[in-house]
């Protein structure tokens, strides 16, 4: 298979293709082999990798650093970007010139929708996006492809149910768009009306001819779904406080819900959850967010940032 | 070369066959064959020759393994429902107890609904009851699970229909459990045809829809067990063959087989074959005991590398990928490449 991410900024999963994506898994898997075997590789000795977070992050920003030490490379790990020469006043563009002559390779988080791509454009090295504003959050659409592909033969028969906050959860957007180029062709949007998932998306899979249910009960359709991919919703996306409380109920993931879903199911989350699934969901076998979810996110991660280094 | 390490794995269902049937296997060679094939401690079933139902032949059987054991062991009591005065006196010395709802080798079966009752009464609540049941049994035993609130181990399951009564179960948080033996992973009943007396089995090695549905729902299995049961070739080859395929040398070279074909994952190797017998026997782990692996080593499994006194297997011949290397007991090297370096009684007993 060709390597089409030599070199090249991951921004967005739109200009990804369907074998841009095997490749990534088939790399994933040597990697996680070598990690099972030895902790590590040596492949990107001599390589520095700078992590940029212009807001909060623990996860995907560990998970980075962790990859390219087991990779063999060094880091320049900045978590809370807003707090140097940015805070100065220094433009997006002087500090992607910046750390572009110090790393061979930027991974950046930032609030504001568009940012990643704007930094990309003055940045001389590849630029890997770990989250823009509410648009799109790449590797997060790798690494639960990657684990929904470990644990069924095809994507095509599959029924994928989003659940929670679909408007302003990126790893949503870049997930369903992500899976319907991989062969799915069913999707089950849960959410409150309010945090629908945005039209432009649901036109999109439309057009790759993927069936959308849209529904605001969990409950009655956990059933059909074989991912059932929970995600967070945010207190602060809700003006009245007690149509937030409504909401926050409806979407707790139970073991009575977890009674109906299939036995062959599987339960993803991008964490931090903040409720949304209880504890007493963990030791589900159905339940993978702990137990592959955040290591595979780890493979998938040295995957990409060795595909974007080496040939 | 890279090692990698396996944590004190455990086979929780073997029959060493002593005392009673020496010439199929004893306490040394059955250890010895654990120890071969990566395994560091092993649960022995109670249907010897004369049945472990009395403290006296419990006590028989410790001094025997006592004096030749190579690998760490546990014991389990057995019990047709008459023998219940016993469970004080060895419920401490034994791992768990083990009843037979359905056909094996021997005439150990406990049968009626009362006396099923009555040892779930009896026995202790925090110490596990390994069952052998098929078919409508598996319900029975849940249902009285449910009511006595014991905690159940479902072993060897086979069929697709039993596994999904287990996991309707694990759904509704009933304290059940089980494994799957890897000759139900990796044999069918086309197998069993070719394989003559060599593939009688109980459970029966089933048709491939069950295999697959073992394989497919991999995640809501505990364990790994071997369900050792060795006889020899001539009683397996004669008209009337024995039930038991002996698994010790082979269950983990054949699981990392799995692993290297991308089946299994390392992670669920290990919590089968180790973190879930600790938690489920409450045993705890020892760092200083674990088995060396080398997942990129290619060969072919031929009868002379078994341990095994009955030296034969139904895989034979079969080309495997990942070899185990070394077992490390207690922070003492036992085993490298097939040899053994201990003496015979340097297993211990887990509960005494």
């Amino acid at each position: 298979m060709k390597n089409n991410f030599y070199n090249k900024s991951l921004i967005s999963i739109k200009s990804v293709s369907k074998e841009d994506s095997l490749y990534i898994f088939e790399m994933a898997d040597k990697l996680k082999n070598e990690v099972i075997k030895k902790g590590k590789t040596n492949d990107l000795e001599g390589k520095i990798l700078a992590a940029l977070c212009y807001e909060p992050s623990s996860r995907t920003f560990s998970s980075f650093i962790t990859a390219i030490q087991r990779l063999g490379g060094g880091f320049i790990p900045l978590n809370g970007m807003e707090h140097t020469s940015v805070a100065k006043g220094e433009t997006i563009s002087d500090t992607a010139k910046v750390f572009s002559s110090y790393a061979d390779i930027i991974v950046l988080r930032h609030p504001v929708v568009g940012s990643v791509s704007e930094f990309a454009k003055s940045a001389t090295v590849p630029v890997i996006n770990a989250g823009d504003g509410s648009r799109e959050h790449p590797t997060q659409a790798f690494l639960d492809s990657y684990t929904i592909g470990k644990h069924f033969k095809s994507f095509e028969n599959i029924t994928v149910g989003l659940v929670g906050d679909l408007l302003y959860g990126r790893t949503v957007h870049s997930l369903s768009l992500l899976l319907s180029k991989l062969g799915v062709k069913k999707f089950i949007f849960i959410s409150p009306d309010l945090l629908k998932m945005p039209p432009e998306i649901v036109s999109g899979l439309k057009m790759l001819n993927c069936e959308i249910t849209e529904s605001e009960s969990l409950d009655s359709s956990i059933g059909n779904m074989d991912i059932i991919y929970m995600t967070r919703v945010q207190k602060e996306r809700f003006s009245d406080i007690l149509v937030y409380e409504k909401y926050k109920l409806a979407y707790i993931l139970n073991k009575s819900l977890m009674q109906k879903a299939k036995s062959s199911s599987i339960v993803l989350h991008p964490l931090p959850r903040v409720g949304e699934i209880l504890e007493e969901i963990d030791s589900d076998p159905r339940a993978l967010y702990f137990r592959e979810e955040m290591r595979n996110g780890l493979y998938v991660r040295m995957a990409i940032i060795k595909s974007i280094l080496m040939q | 070369m890279f090692l990698t390490k396996l944590p004190a794995p455990i086979d929780i269902h073997v029959h060493l066959r002593d005392p009673g049937d020496t010439h199929k296997e004893d306490f040394y060679t059955g250890t010895s064959a654990a120890l071969n094939g990566g395994i560091s401690a092993v649960f022995d079933m109670p249907n010897n020759k004369t049945p472990i139902f009395t403290e006296e032949s419990l006590r028989e059987k410790e001094n025997i393994a006592k004096v030749k054991a190579v690998c760490d062991y546990g014991f389990y009591f057995g019990s047709t429902g008459k023998n219940i005065e016993e469970f004080p006196k060895v419920s401490e010395r034994v791992v768990g107890l083990k009843l037979y709802l359905d056909q094996t080798t021997g005439d150990y079966l406990i049968r009626d609904l009362a006396s099923i009752r009555d040892v779930f009464i009896k026995w202790p609540k925090e110490k596990v009851i390994v069952i052998h049941a098929e078919a409508e049994n598996v319900s029975l035993v849940i249902k009285l699970a449910k009511e006595s609130g014991n905690k159940i181990h479902i072993t060897h399951v086979t069929t697709k229909a039993d596994l999904e009564r287990i996991i309707e179960a694990k759904k509704m948080s009933l304290p059940v459990t089980c494994d799957v033996t890897p000759h139900h992973l990796f044999l069918t009943d086309k197998d069993a045809v070719e394989l003559k007396g060599k593939g009688q089995v109980k459970p029966s090695l089933a048709n491939l829809t069950d295999k697959t549905f073992l394989w497919d729902s991999l995640s809501w299995v505990d364990c790994f067990s071997s369900d050792h049961a060795p006889h020899t070739e001539e009683e397996k080859n004669s008209p009337s063959p024995p039930y038991g395929i002996p698994g010790l040398d082979t269950m983990i070279p054949l699981l990392l087989t799995a692993v290297k074909d991308g089946s299994l994952e390392m992670d669920d190797l290990i919590q089968k074959i180790s973190t879930n017998p600790h938690k489920i026997f409450n045993i705890p782990v020892d760092k200083d005991t674990y088995t060396e692996v080398d997942l990129d080593e290619n060969y072919e499994l031929k009868k002379e590398n078994l341990k095994t006194k009955c030296c034969w297997s139904p895989y034979e011949g079969w080309q495997l990928h990942g070899k185990v290397k070394s077992v490390y007991i207690r922070g003492k090297k036992v085993m490298e490449d097939g040899r053994i370096l201990v003496e015979k009684g340097f297993g211990r007993n887990m509960m005494l």
